[in-house]
């Protein structure tokens, strides 16, 4: 039983195979993204120069070839739509040539599937922090078994946050982890700091941050911003996982690769006795394996798929995903 | 801490205690220290939100809404009255008398112009009485800002049943100063924001 998944929601092309639960592979290749950001046109000609020589070298590190595989499976979104079209055509090429299932996968569900399945915790609260997401959830059974959003952010995702911070302060290259780097040492300067129970909002944050460019260090600037907007997380998230009552956290997306946020949620953690989990950063970082183990999971609770279904969809939400396994 | 005192409760910023401390049945909310967040950020977050929550508990009850009596306060530390019963969440079917003074509350508290900020079935407690005790004003303010109201409003819809918040919202709108603009706020809110996932939007903007 072995599936390949593609992932090509954002500027990554990666190609994972899952075989049993195991990840056999995890290939990945990155468009780089420049200070003027990244064009979708220009990222999806990357995607499509690469995705023969990102497929190949999967196949190559598990040691099988298209023959060995018994479904494929992609990400149907949530992403940019320019994106998400060439993983599509991808799947769909392999599903034509090779005759197999093809199934369409959410990009949040595998990375809280693949967190919660490394992490071995049965009914865990998700913390999902990326770019664009910024979300708190756990699985009810109620009207069909899937991931409830008990919090999220009212408007933009946290990582956004820091990455639009790091181009307004102009510091190379212009991303989250570029941030973190520059907030060590920093001192505390207050910021708003915005949650509504279980919500949240970062833009007021934000805004203040750029304006304080003018008068204070951009280090200490980073490090309050950071540590608000983390604090803030730690909070909804000790107020989802006290009203649940669960027992183990999982903190997986693009920003899980935060030592500083990891530390804070251990904490948090520790003082309820509640067991907190991260993924290792390889599957925070956008990739295919993740996209392959949940294609597994559908494939093996009877899903099937087929061509008419295998669509994108930009805006796709987690919480419409029906969790069959 | 106290002698003759028992943890009743570990919130997720308060450990609650109970105790008869002043010969009456008293309850202590006693904001724990976040050694992992940036100290001043703490300190300034422990202090700012026991003074808030003691000024709206005492506007809240001066202008009729039932909260927990207010009995002494002191930085990160505020005793009050207990409360009869348990949570609503904690409670099965919830009557329709109930809903309706949930609504009326509301409105009384947005009429004087607190805003809760954690407007949830976990934080109103019901007892025999029948009579819904709004607590946890950890997370109010002090606004007129329809916004606001209207962000209180989608809190409490999202923790309702559609049938349930259909009758505390007609006794919202029966009791407030300017419901229908609150409620034309709570739709709007409700077009752009998490139903139309406006954070992955912006993704595709900026990059
Ligand atoms: N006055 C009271 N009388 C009786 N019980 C109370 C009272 N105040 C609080 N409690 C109990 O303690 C619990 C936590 O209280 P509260 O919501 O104020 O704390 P919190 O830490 O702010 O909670 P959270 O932040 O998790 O919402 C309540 O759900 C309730 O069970
Ligand atoms: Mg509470």
């Amino acid at each position: 039983m072995a599936v390949i998944g593609i992932e090509s929601s954002a500027h990554t092309f990666g190609v994972g195979i899952s075989d049993n639960g195991k990840i056999l592979a995890n290939s990945k290749m990155m468009y780089k993204i420049t200070d003027k950001g990244m064009i979708p046109s220009k990222v999806a000609d990357f995607h499509t120069k690469n995705s023969g020589r990102v497929i190949r070298s999967a196949l190559e590190s598990a040691g099988l070839s298209m023959r060995d595989i018994d479904a494929i499976s992609y990400t149907k979104g949530p992403g940019i739509g320019a994106c998400l079209r060439i993983g599509q055509i991808a799947a769909r090429s392999l599903s034509v040539a090779y005759n197999l299932p093809i199934l369409p996968v959410n990009h949040a569900l595998a990375h809280l599937e693949i967190t919660r399945h490394i992490s071995g915790a049965k009914d865990p609260i998700g913390l999902y922090v990326s770019g664009g997401n910024s979300q708190i959830l756990g699985i009810i059974d109620e009207p069909y078994k899937h991931y409830h959003v008990y919090g999220e952010t009212f408007d933009i995702g946290v990582g956004n946050m820091l990455d639009v911070f790091a181009r307004a302060a102009k510091l190379k290259p212009a991303w989250g982890s570029t941030v973190a780097k520059t907030a060590l040492g920093g001192r505390y300067i207050h910021m708003p700091y915005t949650v509504k129970g279980m919500d949240f909002t970062f833009t007021g944050l934000l805004t203040n941050a750029i304006r304080l460019l003018d008068t204070e260090s951009v280090k200490d600037i980073a490090f309050s911003m950071q540590d608000t907007a983390f604090a803030m997380l730690a909070e909804a998230t000790e107020r989802v996982l006290l009203l649940t009552k669960r027992r183990d956290l999982i903190l997986c997306g693009g920003v899980a690769q935060s030592d500083r946020l990891r530390y804070i949620l251990n904490e948090m953690c520790g003082v309820h006795r509640i067991h907190f989990h991260a993924a290792p950063n390889e599957y925070n970082a956008d990739n295919g394996a993740m996209i392959a183990l949940v294609g597994e999971k559908m494939f093996l609770s009877g899903e099937r798929g087929g061509l008419a279904g295998a669509s994108t969809e930009q805006h796709y939400r987690v919480d419409g995903v029906r969790i069959s396994w | 801490m106290v002698r003759g005192m028992r943890k009743i409760s570990e919130g997720a910023e308060a450990d609650i205690f109970e105790s008869d401390i002043f010969g009456i049945r008293c309850i202590l909310k006693y904001r724990r220290r976040k050694p992992y967040i940036a100290s001043e950020l703490d300190e300034w977050l422990r202090r700012q939100r026991t003074r808030s929550e003691a000024r709206s508990m005492g506007i809240a009850s001066s202008s009729g809404v039932n909260v927990p009596k207010l009995l002494f306060v002191n930085k990160g530390s505020i005793w009050m009255g207990r409360a009869d019963g348990v949570t609503l969440n904690e409670y099965g079917h919830i009557g329709n008398t109930v809903l309706s003074k949930i609504g009326s509350s509301l409105a009384k508290l947005h009429n004087t112009g607190v805003i809760h900020g954690d407007f949830t079935k976990a934080n109103i407690m019901l007892g025999r009485d029948g009579n819904p005790c709004i607590i946890d004003f950890g997370l109010s303010s002090q606004s007129t800002s329809i916004e606001e109201k209207a962000l209180d409003l989608l809190l409490l819809k999202r923790s309702l049943s559609n049938s349930e918040f259909a009758i505390s919202i007609s006794s919202y709108m029966r009791d407030s100063d300017n419901g229908d603009e609150i409620a034309k706020r709570l739709k709007e809110i409700e077009m752009r924001g998490r139903y139309q996932n406006r954070s992955i939007a912006m993704k595709e903007e900026q990059v």
